[in-house]
């Protein structure tokens, strides 16, 4: 954004309005993982030093180490639902109609516009009106509804740059059309369905309205931090929290670079 | 036509033909595509299939890959019924107009591809792949990533990646379309060398009559859905079956001739100061229409060449192509291009002047019915 043409001060106020803005979106960030490590029982500065007594204490405690696992189960098997329904879906939709594929992705449009905090609490209804309970389950289900938009979006995106003139070789070399779509349609889209599969386990390690509504006594993650927060605050919930961010943003990040390389 | 034997498998009749469609049609909804083809390719024949686009020519190479199935009619390989069988299990392998390279696997992968699903042992698939490889010029590709390759090399990787698979048939769509003049001249004798050297019966779409006259044993002109002439090369340009023929196998000049008085043996049509001699096998009466090609006339006393045929014209252009030019005059018979080399003319003619068209009389020739009226 700065060419040599432009004159020394625009440079430095370019530079300054980067950083603004970089420090405005990771302040809160840098606050919670700093804390995290503070060696006094504060949340607040002076910082009096450095310590991993929070994170020696969350490993230890019992009902995190039960929440961390619900969301790593939850975050697993909404990536691998969202990922083997979004990739069904989206060759589904392949060979349809003009109108049934507009359709759809409309529908699919639907559930990211609508608010999450009315559709968790019809679907609290729902599990309720069918008797079905709150569980782990309840919640995983409710997940997988939320994080399919984005897989059977993101996965049709790549199905449409996927050339299908390139099965017709592979059936004219004698392939079945399962073997086509093994050897040919799956290597070639695989970037694409991994990076959505990435992300969705992403949204289900973070989410917190659904699960709220629908998880009943099997806490994930983010339901024992909300209740955490209101018992008081410490730093083992920037512990917590430091924990969550390292995995959601490691995922996000896997996510990123798989999809990235396809667009290579 | 004579046709020397070079069957690639012995136990093979060389009676039966490796390629016979029979009463082939394909119609889309309403759209006929093809409109009742019945044909035989020869094994080891170049078999050109020609014409301009849309003309069915194409859709007819797809049912023979097993890509679309025919309304009717039957497709026989070897004599063997394969019109129900799907692409996957026919003796065929296409070469596609884009290649249609794997872009994820090597060179190597991409060729082996048939071998490895037809479970070939994997010392047999090193061997035929490298093979393959070598006679299409591309064995130092190998461990390239299809996707690095330019148009040329893709080309010679598909026509491997086809013709390992040792197919009865071989069939190409317009392979060579996306190439550059220079490169495509090159890999059209190329074609041909490998085509001879296997003996694999080629099936060969193309819109290109230059191509397709330079390489085939034999050609089938489609139009609109229908074969209109099967012939060698040289026949089909020298005696065109149909006014279509004619016209798309070159330019061409379409007289109407009626057949007038018996003069020195020959029926003649004379009209103005002009004298042409109507072919022979027209009664004295009869009205026909004859074509002539552009090269075989020439101008009086601008060009050599034997005259029991003349009209006299005024040039309404000239236009210079090079080696050659064309030069449209304007007769009692209609606008007459006649096409000289360049290098033989011995005076330059132009516009307005009066010349005199002729030709000798077995330059004419007469085709079934009336020739469009446009002499381009």
């Amino acid at each position: 954004m700065s060419t040599p043409s432009m004159p020394r001060s625009t440079k430095v106020m370019a530079r300054l309005y980067v950083v603004a803005v970089l420090a405005f979106l990771f302040a809160p960030l840098v606050v919670v993982v700093l804390f995290s490590f503070h060696s006094a029982p504060r949340m607040s500065f002076p910082f009096e030093g450095f310590s991993l007594r929070w994170y020696d204490q969350v490993l230890h405690d019992q009902l995190v180490i039960d929440a961390m696992r619900r969301s790593a189960i939850a975050a697993v098997l909404t990536g691998l639902m969202t990922a083997v329904l979004g990739l069904t879906a989206s060759l589904a939709l392949v060979g349809a109609r003009t109108r049934v594929r507009a359709t759809t992705m409309v529908a699919a449009m639907v559930p990211l516009t609508f608010p999450t905090l009315l559709y968790a609490i019809g679907l609290a209804i729902t599990y309720h009106f069918f008797g079905i309970g709150y569980s782990l389950r309840a919640t995983i289900a409710g997940h997988v509804i939320v994080a399919l938009p984005f897989v059977f979006l993101i996965i049709g995106a790549s199905l449409d740059r996927f050339r299908f003139s390139l099965l017709e070789a592979a059936f004219d070399l004698g392939a079945s059309p399962w073997l086509a779509f093994r050897k040919v349609t799956l290597p070639l889209i695989l970037p694409a369905v991994l990076g959505a599969t990435v992300l969705a386990m992403a949204l289900s390690a973070d989410e917190f309205v659904v699960a709220f509504f629908t998880a009943g006594q099997e806490k994930t993650l983010p339901l024992l931090l909300y209740a955490r927060i209101n018992q008081g605050l410490d730093p083992s919930l920037n512990a917590i929290g430091t924990i969550l961010l390292v995995a959601t943003t490691s995922l996000a990040w896997v996510s990123a670079a798989r999809t990235s390389k396809e667009n290579q | 036509m004579k046709e020397p034997q070079r069957v690639n498998e012995p136990a093979m009749s060389a009676d039966v033909p490796a390629l016979e469609l029979v009463g082939l049609s394909k119609n889309y909804g309403a759209a006929e595509a093809v409109r009742g083809i019945d044909l035989e390719v020869r094994a080891g024949e170049f078999f050109s299939l020609l014409g301009p686009s849309g003309c069915g020519k194409t859709t007819t190479l797809r049912m023979m890959a097993g890509f679309e199935v025919p309304t009717t009619g039957t497709i026989r390989m070897h004599g063997r019924d394969v019109t129900s069988m799907p692409a996957s299990a026919r003796p065929t392998n296409l070469v596609f107009q884009k290649y249609e390279l794997f872009p994820h696997m090597t060179v190597f992968d991409n060729v082996a591809f048939g071998l490895r699903v037809k479970r070939v042992a994997k010392s047999d698939i090193a061997k035929r792949v490298g093979e393959m490889l070598e006679v299409t010029g591309v064995a130092e590709l190998e461990r390239r990533k299809a996707e690095q390759l330019s148009g040329g090399q893709q080309q010679r990787v598909a026509l491997a990646r086809a013709l390992v698979n040792q197919p009865e048939v071989l069939l190409l769509d317009e392979p060579l379309s996306a190439l550059d003049a220079k490169l495509r001249t090159r890999m059209q004798i190329e074609l041909k060398e490998i085509q001879t050297r296997l003996g694999t019966t080629f099936v060969y779409v193309t819109h290109d009559q230059g191509e397709a006259l330079m390489m085939s044993d034999r050609i089938g002109i489609m139009n609109a859905g229908l074969l209109e002439q099967v012939a060698t090369p040289h026949e089909i340009y020298e005696r065109p079956a149909t006014p279509f023929v004619a016209d798309f196998i070159g330019a061409m000049n379409s007289l109407k001739l009626v057949a007038g008085a018996i003069e020195e043996g020959v029926v003649v049509d004379r009209r103005g100061s002009g004298r042409v001699v109507v072919p022979a096998g027209v009664q004295p009466g009869q009205a026909v229409t004859a074509i002539l090609r552009p090269e075989r006339a020439s101008l009086s006393g601008v060009t050599d060449g034997t005259h029991d045929s003349y009209l006299d014209g005024t040039v309404l252009h000239v236009v210079y192509g090079g080696a050659t030019s064309n030069v449209m005059v304007s007769t009692e018979f209609g606008d007459i291009t006649v096409s000289m080399v360049s290098a033989e003319q011995s005076r330059v003619v132009v516009a307005g002047e009066q010349v005199r068209v002729g030709w000798a009389a077995d330059a004419l020739r007469t085709v079934e019915a009336p020739v469009s009226s446009e002499a381009s």
